[in-house]
């Protein structure tokens, strides 16, 4: 279901027609980008959603890509879709379950209060 | 000025220059000749910051000898990971198309420093952008692979490099490094060294380069765990310049913390702690575990929460990491990093959908309160800090295991065997403290490491545990042989 929801939202962006696979041969697949070397999910060859993504990385940065670059990004993207979609297999939300990030509105100060109005003061002379 | 002092405590330090047995200056010239000569043999200097660092230490030992004493870090010369800002002094982040860069402001861990009185040697080394764009070499920095202090020809550990190398060679008393995952830990353990990763929000990140907002921490290296108390009172507590800082740390007088010198703590082993590990971790874990009985009660078998942490830190760090390097990536910049992964995995991550990242952030909830509630029952639970030891300098880290001299014995044929806890991404995601040390060495004479793992702002009991194996044990005092020329 998730894969069939991408494909569509990618088709209705317009991102077809797809590099064709042959001339992208996977090699060796990049690491989920990780600060410290970990055990990273090892995809197969790019799928479908993959190659659709590097279409787009094409369209937005093909003058900076060969074409064996290109192929490399792929393996990278499958690579995130992998670790993607692990996290969703094994974490299933509630619609209410909010994300960690929370935004806050920014809360003006509290207007200064007004100074007291000033005491009509009698001075003994005043009174006198 | 001996290698007795370049190996020396931060504390003892502290003693000598009170006592008058040598001053800042002094002290200060010999590390920054240290620094200067073997730093870059370890791959581990990116600048030294000469007149800086005499002109703080003339007026530690002026204000000293007026008695005014700044506390524990007054006179002492320390190196800073060169990801954090320093007025009028380059800050690489690790990476060359930053090279040039030099920022008008100090990073408020900087600034901290600076007034708890400590001398700034010089920026050290580190992986380019802190290994966001998915380095898979060690050899992944302008300045080269960071080498271990104890076998150069072997990862100091990424990405604070040089923080790991230049703390354990003696090349400073202390560094700062910074964790988005495993960042401070992992050049700890691979360098012998002893760290601290701290409660996400208890230490400003103004200032550092940012890799991910909601992960990224900065924390001590040094020679041992009560020196990591040390610096991390100089530099924890809020700034109103870092919106997410919250809490405060006040490090109490040694062995004070928690009931005294004789209080008992209540230590989890987490179940298949040792698993996939070398030998030589394994043993070293359970000797270690030996020694911890004589002032802990250690309950075994603790069985960690089960979650997908690493691939929720893969999807967060793509994203966040994406959008943090739009520029460079959308500039063509990455071209210019030194690993080859790093050249094209921001674009791989820059296709991150948002509806996958907020997935993750919506796990990291639940990650927490499982965590929460299984270490509320402990004072730490206990793991190797690393299943290995350091990776050798040129070994791509997706070529599958790192070869080694004592593999670990296969599972049985048809038997599964189980994942370790993954203690430093789960801890990341959750924002929780641990304090890593030195506890033995393995192949090739490289050190293995010993994790503590708490609640979130209990770094006073980890420390506490932490400093009480250390009295017990020898292993940070052991000093790695000259790097060769």
């Amino acid at each position: 279901m998730r894969t069939t929801g991408r494909r569509r939202f990618l088709k209705s962006l317009g991102v077809a027609p797809l590099l064709p696979a042959a001339a992208l041969a996977p090699q060796v697949a990049p690491p989920a980008p990780s600060p410290t070397p970990s055990p990273s999910p090892s995809p197969g060859a790019p799928g479908a959603m993959a190659w659709a993504l590097t279409e787009a990385v094409r369209h937005r940065f093909g003058a900076q890509l060969t074409v064996e670059e290109l192929a490399e990004v792929a393996k990278g993207i499958e690579a995130n879709l992998l670790a993607a979609s692990r996290v969703a297999e094994r974490m299933r939300h509630g619609n209410a379950d909010e994300p960690v990030t929370r935004f806050q509105a920014h809360r003006p100060p509290e207007p200064a209060a007004p100074p007291p109005p000033p005491k009509r003061s009698r001075g003994r002379r005043g009174r006198r | 000025v001996s290698n007795d002092v370049f190996f020396s405590s931060v504390r003892d330090l502290g003693r000598l220059l009170r006592l008058k047995r040598i001053s800042s200056v002094e002290l200060t010239t010999s590390y920054l000749d240290r620094l200067g000569r073997l730093g870059p043999r370890l791959g581990a200097l990116v600048t030294l910051t000469r007149d800086l660092a005499l002109e703080q230490a003339r007026r530690a030992d002026d204000e000293l000898a007026r008695r005014q004493d700044r506390g524990p870090l007054h006179g002492i010369p320390y190196g800073a990971k060169d990801l954090l800002a320093t007025r009028g002094i380059p800050t690489t982040w690790g990476a060359e198309p930053y090279r040039e860069q030099v920022l008008d402001y100090d990073a408020t861990v900087i600034e901290k420093l600076r007034e708890a009185g400590a001398v700034l040697l010089g920026k050290l080394a580190m992986v380019e952008l802190a290994g966001g764009l998915g380095y898979n070499n060690p050899d992944a920095s302008f300045t080269g692979p960071g080498r271990s202090p104890w076998n150069p020809d072997y990862w100091s550990g990424g990405s604070s490099s040089g923080s790991g190398a230049a703390t354990g060679a003696g090349l400073v008393a202390f560094a700062i490094g910074s964790e988005t995952s495993g960042s401070i830990l992992t050049p700890c353990s691979y360098s012998g060294v002893s760290g601290l990763r701290p409660t996400y929000g208890l230490v400003s990140r103004h200032g550092a380069m940012a890799l991910c907002w909601t992960l990224d921490k900065l924390g001590p290296m040094a020679r041992t765990a009560d020196d990591c108390g040390l610096v991390l009172a100089a530099i924890a507590g809020p700034d109103p310049k870092d919106p997410t800082t919250t809490g405060s740390f006040r490090y109490p007088v040694r062995g004070a913390a928690d009931g005294g010198p004789k209080r008992r703590f209540r230590l989890g082993v987490l179940r298949n702690a040792t698993e996939r590990a070398l030998p030589e971790v394994k043993a070293n874990f359970e000797k270690s575990l030996t020694v911890l009985r004589a002032f802990a009660d250690l309950e075994e078998d603790v069985a960690f929460p089960e979650f997908p942490y690493g691939p929720a830190v893969g999807v967060i760090v793509d994203a966040e990491g994406a959008s943090a390097f739009r520029e460079l990536i959308e500039g063509g910049k990455t071209k210019l990093l030194r690993a080859q992964a790093d050249k094209l995995g921001g674009y791989s991550a820059y296709m991150t959908l948002a509806v996958d990242y907020l997935e993750a952030m919506r796990a990291r909830v639940r990650m927490r309160a499982a965590l929460e509630e299984m270490l509320a029952r402990f004072d730490a639970v206990v793991a190797p800090t690393r299943g290995n030891v350091a990776l050798p300098i040129g070994y791509d880290f997706d070529k599958g295991p790192s070869p080694s001299p004592s593999p670990t014995p296969s599972p049985a044929p048809g038997a599964e065997r189980p994942a370790p806890p993954a203690t430093i991404p789960a801890g990341n995601l959750a924002g929780l403290p641990a304090v890593c040390v030195p506890n033995g060495f393995g192949p090739h004479g490289l050190p293995t490491s010993l994790q503590f793992l708490g609640r979130a702002f209990s770094e006073a009991t980890l420390l506490a545990v932490a400093d009480r194996y250390q009295q017990a044990t020898d292993w940070h005092t052991r000093r790695p042989p000259e790097p060769p020329a």
